[in-house]
């Protein structure tokens, strides 16, 4: 078969505009995720759903402002870049575009991307203007104390401090933080438990207790 | 949330304008290659068939699922089948709502309470006949309903996900093919029991649609999780503006096709127009036969496209590498008519020769015409030298010349050995596309505005402009046209070329249709085109009404020995 690269055809017109309808009304599902590296409109719809959870996930992460926002912009072109590659057992959406956004804060995955694509296509701290300026550094202050957890999880081995940060600081249910990390749930909550009494050991005094699964549950926060 | 409202000059409206340009133009790349290799529903412009790569089924796997034939929708075949899955659970593939006790029985008996409604075309349930509602089933997700279309079957897991194929897929233990068949078969909704408190319930109401030239060859499925009683669906015309969400294919509602014409145009003009260009068509010259090896089918056309030009490139593209010109629906472009000759050579595997050549762009208002020149004359992205490799030809004019393999290939030409097998007598032709059963008797047609007739008139256009259409089977297409009452019909309408011809439009969402221009006198279609009849309800507010978003004039089709 002579087809190209892995980018999935365009919908019809009729399916395309039922799956618009869907993503506005009920968000970007399983389903239409992999439309939103060719069709504009859904992913205008996956954008809108999911901007305020990257950026806090790398604010929580990341204290430079102009960092912060390369990061994001960089996140977005990952899913836009990696969308066709989704498949439901990866995990819902947001989790998985947090796998991406965790993956790209740790650095992995930009060396990997820029090999491919040649080129760096979007900064997108020349994006921020000093209105944006002055709000993303009020929202960097605010997370101030989420990047000192974030820092405090730096000794835990990488597996164990992925899924406690995705619970704890991003306040991913255990399995989101599974499908986020990409392991499996039993696995997360092994890790989960590990990391959680060794940092306990280590924080109690500083930065007071650990948030606990029980308040680490998703919440909708639209 | 709340950015949607902002005026759209922070951070996250600039970086969705420079993700969304990014998007687009992936998207265009994609339907360039989908161009040629037809996936769901090819649009009329596309002039393709019935070659539907399952590719495309799988790509949209959840949207529109792996076309399924069945006997054209007839009331023998299967609405549904259950399916057991290893380790529990049941997928349950849904062709059709039409039995509805029975898919509500094997829902129960999996698990899911549920009401299933199978409404008429264009009909919906009078709202709301339940309390709207929501489960929260593992994996952080939320389910509260969606609308799924398209050809073929819907599939629901039922407390069990099928096993998805990827692990072996990555390491290598299944092909690419099985992977692919694997995804097409995967379910489209998994419904958790679980999930479900006691008074929740699932809502599914359905419709036919058309799809592919067969007027009820698809479906639309409304899925809705209720809360408490769910009320007897009284089913009702879909309202005036009503989304797809119920059904509504129009802004007018109800039908699926909006007639536009010439209203004072008397019906008999119409079908007298139609019957001479049966005549025409009938006594048309030798048919073109598909290209024998080492020869090419070759085939010029001119290309009008809307486009925007944005002076500063605002939002489109990344920062260091913007964009000016392009196919982009902004309200702050400049809009023009972008004309570009295209020449393709295809030979009989598939592979293509192309060449596109530049012309005159033609803005709306000669103010903006004036600043563009005075800004250089800068070409579309699609032209311009420093994206891509342009030359020029003899006149000065940008050219671009490429080779393509496409995935149509092999059925590039299959396809007309189909063409050659419909009746070649207008009723039988039409009564064939319509997938009734020769034993059925005469059946009356079916008025240009219903579901039915509509898809029907689609069709038949998209069998006279195939340049292998044999004259008879034209012929009798456009004899089939003419007994189909209520055609969106006018006189007098010149082509993106200049020629003068009748045309048939109609409108199917939001001021966007289709109008196909033909010759009366020669029994040929000239130019079709994507048509924007309303500007600001297909979200152009710059532009005038009644001009082509697409228009392909086609100027010559002829089988060729060489490329040149």
């Amino acid at each position: 078969m002579e087809i190209g690269p892995a980018l999935p055809n365009p919908p019809s017109s009729l399916s395309r505009r039922l799956s618009v309808v869907a993503a506005r009304e009920h968000g970007v599902g399983p389903e239409q995720l992999p439309l939103i590296g060719i069709d504009a409109d859904i992913f205008d719809a996956f954008y809108r759903e999911h901007i305020d959870g990257v950026e806090g996930f790398v604010i929580r992460r990341v204290g430079d402002r102009d960092r912060a926002a390369d990061l994001t912009a960089e996140i977005f072109l990952a899913a836009i870049d990696s969308a066709h590659r989704y498949r439901p057992a990866l995990g819902a959406p947001r989790a998985w575009l947090l796998g991406i956004a965790r993956n790209l804060v740790a650095g992995e995955w930009r060396s990997r991307d820029r090999r491919r694509s040649g080129e760096e296509r979007l900064r997108g701290s020349v994006l921020l203007d000093s209105d944006d300026a002055a709000r993303w550094d009020a929202r960097i202050d605010a997370a101030s104390r989420s990047r000192e957890l974030f820092e405090s999880m730096e000794r835990l081995p990488d597996g164990e401090r992925a899924v406690l940060e995705l619970v704890a600081l991003d306040e991913l249910s255990l399995a989101e933080a599974a499908a986020a990390a990409g392991i499996r749930p039993v696995t997360a909550r092994v890790r989960l438990h590990r990391a959680r009494r060794k940092l306990r050991a280590e924080l109690e005094a500083a930065a007071g207790p650990v948030p606990d699964q029980s308040s680490a549950r998703k919440e909708d926060r639209s | 949330m709340k950015r949607q409202g902002d005026k759209g000059e922070d951070f996250e409206s600039r970086l969705l304008g420079q993700l969304k340009a990014i998007v687009a133009e992936r998207g265009d790349e994609a339907s360039r290659r989908e161009a040629a290799e037809p996936a769901a529903a090819p649009p009329l412009w596309r002039r393709r068939g019935p070659r539907l790569a399952l590719a495309g089924a799988v790509a949209l796997a959840g949207i529109v699922v792996a076309l399924i034939v069945t006997a054209g929708g007839s009331k023998s075949s299967t609405a549904f089948a259950v399916e057991p899955q290893p380790g529990g659970g049941v997928t349950i593939k849904i062709y059709s709502l039409e039995d509805a006790s029975g898919l509500e029985a094997a829902l129960k008996e999996a698990g899911i309470r549920s009401q299933v409604n199978w409404l008429d075309a264009g009909m919906v349930c009078k709202e709301p006949h339940f309390k709207p509602s929501e489960v929260h089933p593992r994996g952080g997700r939320t389910f509260g309903g969606m609308t799924m279309g398209g050809p073929g079957a819907i599939t629901i897991s039922v407390g069990a996900e099928p096993r998805s194929r990827i692990g072996e897929f990555k390491r290598g233990e299944i092909s690419d093919a099985e992977f692919q068949a694997s995804m097409a078969n995967r379910a489209n909704l998994n419904l958790d029991p679980k999930a479900f408190r006691a008074d929740q319930s699932v809502v599914l109401s359905g419709a036919p649609v058309p799809y592919n030239g067969d007027p009820e060859g698809g479906s639309i499925t409304k899925f809705d999780v209720a809360e408490g009683t769910v009320e007897p669906c009284e089913p009702v015309p879909a309202p005036p503006g009503a989304g797809p969400g119920a059904f509504a294919l129009t802004p007018e509602g109800g039908p699926a096709f909006t007639p536009r014409g010439d209203g004072a145009l008397p019906p008999a003009a119409a079908v007298a127009d139609l019957h001479r260009a049966a005549a025409a068509a009938e006594s048309a010259g030798a048919q073109l036969a598909a290209p024998g090896s080492g020869k090419y089918l070759y085939e010029k056309t001119k290309v009008v496209q809307l486009e925007g030009w944005l002076p500063k490139g605002d939002g489109k593209g990344p920062k260091d590498h913007p964009r000016y010109f392009l196919t982009i629906n902004d309200p702050k472009a400049r809009n023009a008519l972008v004309p570009v000759t295209k020449e393709v050579w295809t030979a009989p595997s598939g592979k293509t020769h192309v060449r596109e050549t530049l012309g005159d762009i033609t803005f709306f208002s000669s103010a903006d015409q004036r600043a563009w020149e005075e800004a250089g004359s800068p070409p579309p992205w699609d032209f311009e030298p420093a994206e891509h490799h342009v030359t020029r030809d003899g006149s000065g004019r940008l050219r671009k010349e490429y080779a393509r393999t496409t995935f149509r290939g092999r059925h590039e030409f299959t396809y007309m050995e189909h063409l050659s097998r419909l009746p070649t007598e207008p009723e039988a032709l039409r009564l064939a596309i319509e997938h009734r059963p020769s034993g059925d008797g005469p059946v009356a047609p079916s008025p240009a505005s219903s579901v039915r007739g509509g898809g029907t008139v689609e069709r038949l256009l998209q069998i006279i402009g195939e340049p292998l259409t044999s004259p008879a089977v034209r012929a009798a297409a456009f004899g089939a046209l003419a007994e189909i009452p209520g055609l969106g019909f006018e006189r007098g309408v010149t082509d993106a070329a200049g020629r003068r011809g009748d045309a048939i439009g109609w409108t199917r969402e939001r001021g966007f249709g289709q109008r196909v221009i033909f010759d009366p006198s020669a029994g040929t279609i000239l130019a079709d085109a994507e048509f924007i009849y309303d500007a600001k309800a297909a979200g152009y507010p710059n532009v005038p009404n009644d001009i082509p978003y697409r228009e392909t004039a086609h100027l010559k089709a002829a089988i060729v020995g060489t490329i040149r």
